[in-house]
């Protein structure tokens, strides 16, 4: 069985909206980014550059998909008067594709939403927009973000999608209200509108928590916003949960490991990377796994060829009812006192 | 050279400086003050006759000068060949300083009777409703100009505008030939501004359009956030300190020891990666053990500061 991740990936499992949570600690732009490279070549891929410089992440989208840049990045308040028109576009000497660059401020994101949905019906169809942090979005204002999101959705079909990362420790616009926790997390909220919800962990921090769980004890933290074990190139953990179209929420953590900081992503079995199996999951492993229950006796119970060629070949007696549309079909046999004649027939009511 | 043991713990491409076009992030607290970390680059900059360009938050020139007299740096005569600039932020930056402007030191105030008749006035530049820099006359063999103060103003705009003349202006100034030098601008500490009353999205912003100014001048952004377990419940503070974090290349965490004070080991020193650091790694722009995360530990002396791995203090060995 493929982990999950490896079938997302590769697009075997269709995903309109697929959401990366993640933190300081580890970064999921990495996973991101490869998820996008990952995107069918006839996709047209929108870049919504919020929190990285887009010449940055430019260079980490590998295929030739045609593109366009969405810059929040360079001007987000807009403290600097820009002179040069806000389109721009480049031709792209590589894939022969010209990249168009749109500036935009995060001051007003019901104007952003504008700017971006204009883009998306232009091109329509067959696209992946890719939010490289919807934060920047939701410090600015929580239900706008939300709108913008809903938007996006309502235009999206089936060859087109979002991928976006969220950064679950910066707090929203509604964070810094006195009556936030009254509020609904906006995290939470994005956890229900995405299809695939993917949470990054550090390989260390899961490693930590097998450990304590081996020991019985829990180490004390020392408070940091980040530890040295942060943001591992070789590395990170993958909490999947992937809703498909039939309903069935598919959980799995699956992990995934770099040969080299520039090199390819592998999507492999989280106890590769963190270390053995708790004997928890192993003892869960073993059961799920059917067991012949026709092994390890003292008698054969098992079918010969021949045997199972007559087993095959009976008629079942009854079997006629079982198709038939609910008529009683009685059939008597030698006991039975048959008589056609209706026995009411003597009654004078 | 700032501290020699810190030295070989710094990103090495452009060492004793910092790569180009990138920011360093340092976050301490209250145990431990992370200031040491900028006067190692304050002197380490103006020994390499590069440009540095410090914002005075919440420290006035005086404790800088006589920090770097220790470190072995005149920033008197840096100031003089224009390497140096200090911009005043702590003393006119709210407007509770309003009652007591004739207290302050006037930035319009014409020379001592040294200035000869050929000085031209000063310029002040009214640029809009809150913030102006006043220029002070550009005279030839006198004491250095009183460094530049930032006036209060409700929109933290204005205050980034301050500083985009500053900066223009000390890098325009000194440029040598075709190669232009490096220049490195220093906020100490964005908590204040905090503090003062600007909002958490506003200093963030500021942070970025810095960061993107500074580095079209082949410059690197170094700021001090003050980054406390306790004042992590706070919001502001709280969002501050991570969003600085999104954005910084290099983070270095200054904090006390868990176990308590100490009289061998002042505190400790951690090399972090942050997201920036990442991505940088997959662009291929740092190799792979070039900067390792790691936790030291280090003690503050009279004129050094001595940063060695953990069980290796001097009182211990």
């Amino acid at each position: 069985m493929a982990p999950i991740l490896e079938k997302i990936m590769a697009g075997k499992e269709a995903s309109p909206f697929i959401l990366v949570k993640d933190t300081l600690e580890q970064s999921g732009q990495v996973l991101g980014l490869e998820l996008l490279s990952n995107s069918p070549s006839n996709h047209a891929i929108i870049l919504v550059c919020a929190e990285t410089a887009p010449d940055r992440l430019l260079p980490l989208v590998k295929g030739n998909h045609k593109k366009a840049i969405v810059d929040c990045y360079s001007n987000p308040l807009g403290w600097v008067k820009d002179t040069t028109s806000t389109i721009t576009s480049n031709r792209d000497a590589a894939s022969e594709n010209t990249t168009i660059t749109i500036s935009l401020t995060l001051r007003n994101i019901r104007k952003a939403t504008k700017v971006i949905t204009d883009l998306i019906t232009t091109q329509r169809s067959n696209f992946t927009i890719y939010f490289d942090s919807l934060s920047q979005f939701l410090i600015a204002s929580v239900p706008d973000t939300f709108n913008l999101l809903r938007s996006i959705t309502a235009l999206l079909t089936d060859t087109s999608r979002i991928i976006a990362i969220h950064h679950e420790d910066i707090p929203d616009a509604d964070s810094f209200l006195s009556d936030s926790s009254s509020k609904p997390q906006a995290s939470n909220s994005l956890a229900h509108i995405a299809t695939t919800l993917i949470t990054l962990k550090s390989s260390e921090a899961l490693r930590q928590d097998q450990e304590d769980f081996k020991k019985g004890t829990v180490t004390a933290k020392e408070f940091a916003y980040l530890t040295v074990h942060g943001n591992a190139w070789d590395s990170a953990v993958c909490e999947i949960e992937h809703k498909r179209k039939s309903g069935k929420v598919a959980k799995e953590t699956n992990a995934y490991h770099q040969g080299t900081p520039t090199g390819n992503l592998a999507v492999v079995n989280v106890w590769d990377v963190v270390g053995d199996m708790p004997d928890i999951d192993k003892m869960d492993l073993e059961e799920s796994q059917t067991a012949d229950p026709a092994a390890n006796l003292s008698f054969n119970l098992n079918l010969t060829e021949e045997q199972r060629k007559a087993k095959n070949d009976t008629v079942l007696p009854y079997l006629k009812t079982q198709e038939s549309t609910g008529a009683i079909y009685y059939e008597p046999d030698a006991a039975d006192d048959f008589d056609d004649d209706d026995p009411d027939d003597d009654l004078t009511i | 050279m700032g501290y020699a043991s810190l030295e070989p713990h710094l990103p090495s491409s452009h060492a004793p400086l910092l790569p180009p076009g990138t920011f360093l992030s340092i976050s301490d607290t209250q145990a431990s003050d992370g200031n040491f970390l900028l006067h190692h680059f304050i002197s380490n900059y103006i020994k390499a006759d590069q440009n540095v360009v410090l914002v005075g938050l919440a420290g006035i020139l005086v404790h800088y000068t006589m920090v770097g007299r220790k470190l072995g740096v005149n920033l008197a005569t840096a100031r003089t060949k224009g390497n140096f600039q200090f911009v005043d932020g702590l003393t006119q930056l709210t407007d509770y300083a309003a009652p007591n402007k004739e207290y302050l030191a006037k930035p319009t105030e014409p020379k001592p009777a040294t200035i000869t008749s050929t000085a031209t006035p000063s310029s002040t530049t009214t640029t809009t409703t809150g913030a102006r820099i006043a220029r002070p006359a550009a005279a030839a063999a006198t004491p250095p100009a009183p460094p530049k103060v930032l006036s209060y103003s409700p929109k933290l705009v204005d205050l980034y505008r301050a500083l985009e003349e500053i900066i223009q202006d000390a890098a325009s100034k000194t440029k040598t030939g075709p190669s232009q030098k490096q220049l490195v601008l220093i906020l100490d500490d964005l908590s204040v501004l905090l503090n003062c009353g600007w909002s958490c999205r506003d200093v963030l912003a500021l942070v970025r359009y810095l960061k993107l100014l500074v580095a079209k001048f082949n410059g690197t952004l170094i700021t001090l956030v003050h980054a406390d377990g306790l004042m992590a419940e706070e919001v502001s503070q709280d969002g501050l300190v991570k969003g600085v974090f999104y954005e910084a290349d290099y983070i270095i965490d200054v904090r006390g020891l868990d176990s308590g004070g100490s009289r061998d080991v002042h505190g400790q020193l951690s090399l972090l990666h942050g997201p920036g650091y990442l991505l940088r790694q997959r662009l291929g722009q740092v190799r792979e053990n070039e900067w390792p995360a790691l936790t030291l530990h280090y003690k503050i002396l009279d004129n050094n500061v001595e940063v060695f791995a953990k069980g290796y203090s001097s009182g211990v060995l």
